[in-house]
């Protein structure tokens, strides 16, 4: 067998080498911004701008491909779908950028921070987009190692020290089971796309291999029992790195579960996979919730609420089935908008990235009034209150849930969520109907946490009361 | 029963619960690094096996891509490890409790 015959050259079409254009320019302004980020003069704006200047490039080009192809021998599936969620990890990242601006001086965070960004959305986008298990674990390894070193950025911090050893080693068991899970698969079915992962036959192998690698996902979105890390890394990074895992690392390892779960679906392996998720489902949701109930701390409150968002997720998944699943990517969405927004106001109204219990926000809403009826709306869109984006977000999954026959779980949810709603009230009601505490100083609002908090306000408002269009829009994909 | 094609299969099976039992048991982060690495280097295994066996060379080409990131993730978790050191002191990870989990 000659060496062409192992190695078939697959020549590029036009559009398929302009499908990868917007990863090409993630990857190379990324790389262009950590090298101009040690300059001594302007280093960090010169850095922070080229980054920008990428997210937009990088952006217009996402929004000039439409149709669905396949890439690279079917290692990428791009279409409207991947561009629309790419182009919400772009503005998420944006808005990453925004915020970590007014905070890189106090936190003594380096100006790679910027770049770190950029690679981790690269990651991100390849992993939305990518529909072969391996590629799947470059991606993720892509995401994360950009992802670890955010969260040590605060050097000087024992708790961010602490935070990014944890999340490191834990990650990296996820990635290893992955990577073994895939190996499993491979050696089972001869394949590592998806599609034909799908079609092949059953085998011991097979749902072994899909067990492990539903097991390092389950990892990577926060799933009880595998949650562990949240709460720490979350309270041990700083405010804008927080944010931006909370809404892109969630949302880009979400749609790789859906997808590889959906291929899991389609046969008897299904059955083990369906049962997997339901444990962990009902586990999150219960957990996730109780544990949010007893938190002190801002951030940490915040850190359960995320995990219980994971487990009404995972409903989703389930309900999906073998299916596109267009409910969970409305859900990612719209809690994207809900959770950055959250985080842009804590920097304004509990100044420095170290935990503060929910007192420290007493009669904040009297002096800051913008902000806090901000944070009261995002809060009101985590907890699903109607005319907010949360809302119509739980309403699908639920919906769906209950529509493919998964009642307990839904019932489940349901009460879960209305238990949620005391702590996220807890908050509301310190923010307006407590005195002003003495000793805890609010800064000035920034224009970064404003913008920020502003578009989001807009979008979590919007959705919630128009929301026909973009749900037409993700259910006809 | 067991045949010549399933050794390998059974070596990267050991080595990835040995690596798994490192890093769950162990305290010191150099270590556990090692049984990150062992877990990673199992599972190249497992595909260079699976690859012969199947009469392919995907498994073989992606282990290539497998090795590069497990260079990548020492390179930031011995630096994380410095951090560490830096503010703790010491690397073992017990000394590092400041969070509650």
């Amino acid at each position: 067998m000659s060496i062409t015959e192992l190695f078939p050259y697959i020549p590029f079409t036009d559009d398929g080498l302009f499908a990868l254009v917007p990863l090409i320019i993630l990857g190379c302004g990324g790389t262009l911004s950590l090298m101009l980020a040690p300059l001594e003069k302007k280093g960090e704006l010169i850095s922070r701008l080229i980054a920008m200047a990428t997210l937009l490039a990088s952006a217009i080009t996402l929004c000039l491909q439409s149709e669905a192809q396949q890439v690279v021998g079917g290692v990428l599936l791009v279409g409207a779908k991947t561009s629309y969620l790419m182009l919400a990890l772009h503005v998420v990242a944006a808005f990453a950028l925004f915020l970590l601006s007014g905070e890189d001086k106090k936190e003594s965070l380096l100006a790679e921070s910027s770049p770190l960004v950029i690679y981790a959305l690269c990651g991100m986008c390849l992993l939305i987009s990518s529909h072969h298990l391996l590629f799947q674990f470059i991606a993720i390894e892509i995401m994360s190692l950009a992802i670890y070193v955010l969260v040590t950025m605060r050097r000087t911090h024992k708790s961010s020290a602490e935070a990014g050893m944890k999340y490191f080693i834990l990650g990296s068991i996820a990635s290893a089971t992955f990577l073994y899970g895939s190996a499993l698969i491979y050696g089972s079915t001869g394949f590592f796309t998806l599609p034909e992962i799908a079609l092949a036959p059953t085998t011991v192998l097979k749902t072994a291999g899909f067990v492990l690698v539903i097991a390092g996902l389950l990892f990577k979105v926060g799933a009880v029992p595998f949650h562990g890390w949240v709460p720490d890394v979350y309270e041990g990074s700083s405010l804008p790195v927080t944010g931006f895992m909370a809404a892109a690392v969630k949302f880009a390892a979400f749609t790789v579960l859906a997808n590889v779960a959906a291929a899991g679906f389609a046969d008897e392996t299904g059955l083990v996979i369906k049962w997997i998720l339901t444990v962990a489902a009902a586990l999150t949701m219960a957990w996730g919730n109780f544990a949010a109930l007893t938190q002190r701390g801002l951030k940490r409150l915040l850190a359960y609420s995320s995990v219980a968002h994971t487990g009404y997720l995972i409903v989703g998944v389930i309900a999906a089935g073998a299916t596109a699943g267009a409910p969970v990517a409305l859900y990612l969405i719209f809690y994207a908008f809900a959770t950055l927004g959250a985080f842009a106001c804590l920097q304004t109204l509990a100044p420095g990235s170290d935990d503060v219990p929910i007192e420290a926000l007493a009669g904040r809403g009297l002096t800051h009034p913008f902000t806090s009826a901000g944070l009261t709306l995002f809060l009101f869109g985590m907890a699903g209150i109607p005319m907010t984006a949360g809302f119509i977000g739980k309403y699908l999954v639920f919906g769906s849930g209950v529509t493919s026959g998964h009642v307990p779980l839904v019932v489940l949810g349901v009460l879960t969520s209305v238990a949620a709603v005391y702590y996220y009230l807890r908050i509301v009601v310190s923010l307006y109907m407590k005195p002003v505490e003495s000793g805890h100083p609010a800064p000035a609002l920034k224009f970064g946490a404003a913008v920020v908090t502003l578009i989001c306000m807009a979008t979590t408002i919007y959705y919630g009361l128009a929301p026909a269009n973009i749900i037409s829009f993700f259910e006809k994909l | 029963m067991i045949s010549e094609a399933h050794l390998p299969q059974i070596l990267a099976l050991f080595l990835f619960v040995v690596g798994m039992t490192i890093v769950l048991l162990r305290r010191n982060t150099i270590v556990l690094l090692m049984g990150i690495e062992l877990m990673l280097n199992a599972a190249n295994l497992s595909l260079v096996a699976f690859s012969r066996a199947n009469g392919q060379l995907d498994g073989q080409v992606m282990v290539f891509f497998v090795i590069t990131i497990a260079a990548a993730e020492s390179a930031v978790g011995l630096s994380i490890l410095v951090n560490l050191y830096r503010n703790f002191g010491s690397i073992n990870t017990d000394r590092a409790k400041s969070l509650q989990g």
